[in-house]
């Protein structure tokens, strides 16, 4: 079954290509429903894949492989028509492919593996690209191309503190983050999402430092992490370009994530792993509403105010729910995780609590800004022409429904990450 | 029904609202202004109905805690729903639905056709559910999600008009102080759960925490910047760029008032702790006396309003802090009643005042207060008032400016430090 959930859109990558733009667009649906669909099953029935015994379903990954593929679907839903030709729905569907892979990982050395061609979107990226607009893919290349020898060098001599320079890498942790801005800037949005937004830098930071590595090397991650939180969210606030703002803001969330990662403390961990699905959706949605917005108006900027609520508030109420929720507005799912988060942060390092409460307030200031320059403060009138998709309405109140249904009934999801929280403390041997 | 179940399903009904208003926006359906008209009159009415009953069960039973079940939970970390009923929370959820009603009523007409006019009684019913929410609340993690809420409808509210920079400027203005101001609740629920594993409010009120005087400044941090206490005070006037329906029901009554309520919900916290009780009064006072002086140069109606509620939740928080707390659960219901009618008046105040000059033969022109001092003293007085004793441009000056200074000079660093690797365009 595992296999196959990876297969299958691999499998889509080869064939959807070939077809014309309609009919590949609907092969390229398809194949991320099965996705999702046997994404969903798989995470049902823990247990190793029979075929190929590297990839495996456990506490940990069961709920995030549904979650990667259902966040690809909702991109795939998005993506206007200019990002949709046969030829990129194709490299979507192998991106995708490659991350569910990843997440159903288990191995290290299958995990070496998958975590290079991972890279594969910024390779893809440049040959999209005409040559002088490669400048934040190069940034990105050398960042990353560090990242992964890192990674190997870390997995085959075992040692943590080369895997943790890896991961701060992939994640955009302060001080090895500065590829991160750049990749937002210039990569098409969805791709930088989709890039980004899984997040798969924490998974291996799940799998392969935090039960093995030294106290003094979860602290470093922590600290890391709350700092980059903190300055990631304070740098948002004077973006004066859309994409730059956003990827600012996703570092500052995403960080969260990590320092959950840091602390003894079983609630943490638990809001930790929350908050990796919650501002993963929300922060998707959040970009994709972004990507909506570009295809309509060209590249948004923040130094000034562009209007339009009133001809697409389903988009603008979406895109200021997405917004809230990523960083823990009450009844959202983002609100179980903070609050998980700051209260196991704060009985093991107050500072780090109230650091990261700043951090979160910061986010919110910010996301209300951009809402307010992106869909208010000037009357605008849009083309009839440029109306939104009814996909393009599905994929962004799907988002915006799931965070607000799960934030209000969010048990089963915090008993699904309690479990994994305390599989990872267990595995430290730390219960 | 018993209290518990009359308040409980009194305070279900403004969230009923938001559901249904909520939804039929959401599907691009909202409800005609007839059916909205009715649906809020009754919801309110219900709400007040509800609570008034809830009150008279109650009579003789000083207080009732009464649990909802658990929202999430791990092991050692639950999150219950709990109110907490008794004549504080009973007496201003009654006063508030009662208020939310009675503006409904008038906005419906005062806002007819207006483009907004479904998502502004979307906001007016998420502001009740959050305002209820800190009236009624059982836990601290209650009151400070109501606390949230309370703060993003109050800023979405005051960039009501949508389409005019000037209200969405100051709707960020807003939200950026109560935000920083949140961050005192936020961390004063923290520290109580990190000391007694519980934001329970009757294990709060049992059990002295040795962080007692900390936390109750950091409440304080927050009731300062919902109530526009000094030094946060600069953005209650430019709070009413709002429509004047949610003026007078944020900033003439419930909105300012929800930092007093908090004060006297937490009062057996502040019995301890005599230094936050001392900077209550101080602070009460001194915002009393700021915002009477600048009040009086206001030019226009609801700004003079707003100083003028600011004078009075000043007082209420020196009544507050010298432990008068049935005078100021008074002086707050009295005030937030009257001041909200002004504020609904306060469109009309002109026409009102021509007719009472027509009646009489003109009024006579108002005293001027500080006629004893010199005239180079009250030239200076003036202006001191007319630029709001220059709190803001402090504030703008030694806060927000070096604090943005410094985050822009790091971001062209990083921008520099991007430019080395990937080459300049």
């Amino acid at each position: 079954m595992l296999s196959l959930l990876a297969a299958v859109p691999l499998a889509g990558s080869l064939f959807v290509p070939r077809l014309a733009p309609g009919p590949a667009r609907a092969a390229a649906s398809l194949a991320a429903a099965l996705a999702f669909a046997i994404a969903a099953v798989a995470a049902a029935s823990p247990g190793r894949d029979s075929l190929l015994p590297v990839l495996a379903v456990d506490e940990l990954n069961g709920l995030l492989l549904p979650f990667v593929a259902l966040l690809f679907g909702a991109a795939l839903l998005a993506t206007p028509r200019t990002d949709a030709r046969p030829g990129a729905l194709g490299r979507l569907l192998l991106v995708e492919g490659l991350a569910l892979a990843f997440f159903a990982c288990v191995d290290a050395t299958a995990l070496c593996v998958l975590w290079w061609l991972n890279l594969l979107p910024i390779e893809l990226e440049a040959r999209r690209l005409p040559r002088a607009e490669r400048r934040g893919i190069r940034v990105a290349r050398v960042y990353l191309a560090a990242s992964g020898l890192l990674f190997t060098a870390g997995v085959a001599a075992g040692s943590p503190l080369l895997l943790l320079a890896a991961i701060m890498i992939r994640k955009g942790i302060v001080p090895l983050h500065s590829w991160m801005p750049e990749w937002f800037a210039t990569a098409s949005l969805p791709a930088a999402v989709l890039f980004a937004v899984p997040q798969l830098g924490t998974l291996a930071a799940a799998r392969l430092i935090f039960p093995f590595a030294a106290g003094w090397i979860l602290d470093v991650l922590g600290s890391a992490a709350v700092l980059t939180a903190l300055y990631a969210a304070g740098v948002a606030l004077v973006q004066r370009d859309g994409r730059r703002a956003f990827a600012w803001i996703f570092m500052s969330q995403s960080a969260l994530v990590l320092a959950g990662l840091e602390g003894d403390s079983a609630a943490a961990l638990t809001g930790g792993l929350i908050l990796w699905i919650s501002s993963g959706l929300a922060l998707g949605g959040f970009g994709l509403t972004l990507a909506i917005l570009e295809a309509r108006r060209g590249r948004v900027d923040l130094a000034r105010h562009h209007g339009g609520h009133e001809s697409m508030p389903l988009v603008a109420a979406s895109f200021l729910l997405l917004g809230l929720c990523s960083v823990g507005f009450p009844a959202t799912l983002g609100f179980v995780g903070a609050e998980l988060l700051l209260d196991g942060t704060v009985s093991v390092h107050p500072l780090f609590g109230i650091a990261a409460a700043f951090a979160t307030v910061l986010n919110g200031i910010s996301a209300l800004r951009m809402y307010f320059l992106l869909f208010c403060g000037a009357r605008t009138r849009v083309d009839p022409a440029l109306r939104l998709r009814l996909r393009e309405h599905a994929a962004v109140a799907l988002l915006a429904g799931l965070v607000v249904g799960c934030g209000l009934f969010p048990q089963p999801i915090v008993h699904s990450r309690s479990a994994a929280a305390d599989r990872l403390m267990h595995a430290r041997g730390s219960d | 029904m018993s209290a518990p179940e009359l308040a409980l399903a009194a305070a279900v009904l403004p969230l009923l609202l938001v559901a249904i208003l909520g939804l039929a926006l959401f599907v691009r359906r909202p409800l005609s202004e007839p059916a909205t008209g009715i649906l809020v009159a009754a919801c309110f009415l219900g709400a007040l109905a509800g609570f008034v009953a809830a009150a008279v069960r109650m009579a003789g039973i000083p207080r009732r805690e009464v649990p909802l079940g658990e929202w999430f939970g791990i092991a050692g970390h639950h999150f219950e729903f709990r109110l907490l009923l008794d004549r504080l929370s009973l007496a201003f959820a009654a006063y508030a639905a009662l208020l939310c009603g009675l503006v409904g009523v008038f906005a419906h007409r005062y806002l007819h056709r207006e483009p907004g006019y479904a998502r502004f009684f979307f906001l007016l019913a998420l502001f009740a559910v959050g305002i209820l929410m800190i009236v009624l609340a059982g836990d601290m993690e209650l009151i400070f999600a109501g606390w949230e809420i309370v703060g993003l409808s109050s800023a979405l509210l005051v960039a009501f008009f949508h389409d005019r920079p000037l209200p969405v400027q100051n709707g960020l203005r807003v939200f950026v102080v109560y935000r920083v101001c949140d961050i005192g609740l936020l961390a004063a629920y923290i520290l109580v759960h990190h000391e007694l594993g519980t934001g329970r409010l009757t294990g709060l009120f049992a059990a002295p925490i040795t962080a007692g005087t900390l936390v109750s400044f950091l409440v304080l941090l927050a009731v300062a910047g919902k109530s526009a206490q000094i030094p946060f005070s600069g953005w209650l006037p430019r709070a009413m760029e709002g429509p004047t329906p949610s003026s007078a029901i944020f900033y003439g009554a419930l909105s300012v008032q929800a930092g007093a309520f908090v004060l006297l919900r937490l009062s057996p916290l502040f019995e301890r702790a005599p230094a936050a009780r001392a900077a209550i009064v101080a602070l009460g006072l001194v915002t009393a006396a700021h915002a009477a002086l600048v009040g009086r140069v206001q030019t226009d109606a609801k700004c003079a309003l707003s100083y003028a509620s600011m004078t009075q939740v000043g007082l209420i928080l020196a009544e507050i802090g010298l432990g008068w707390n049935t005078l100021a659960l008074v002086h707050l219901l009295g005030h937030g009643s009257v001041r909200s009618l002004q504020f609904l008046r306060s469109p009309s105040l002109l026409l009102e005042r021509h007719h009472a000059e027509n009646r009489v033969g003109g009024l006579p022109a108002p005293r001027e207060p500080f006629r004893f001092l010199p005239a180079g003293a009250r030239r200076w007085l003036y202006r001191f008032a007319l630029e709001r004793a220059y709190l803001d441009a402090a504030l703008e000056r030694f806060v927000v400016a070096p604090f943005l200074g410094a985050i822009r000079r790091l971001d062209g660093l990083e921008r520099a430090w991007s430019a080395r690797w990937g080459g300049r365009r």
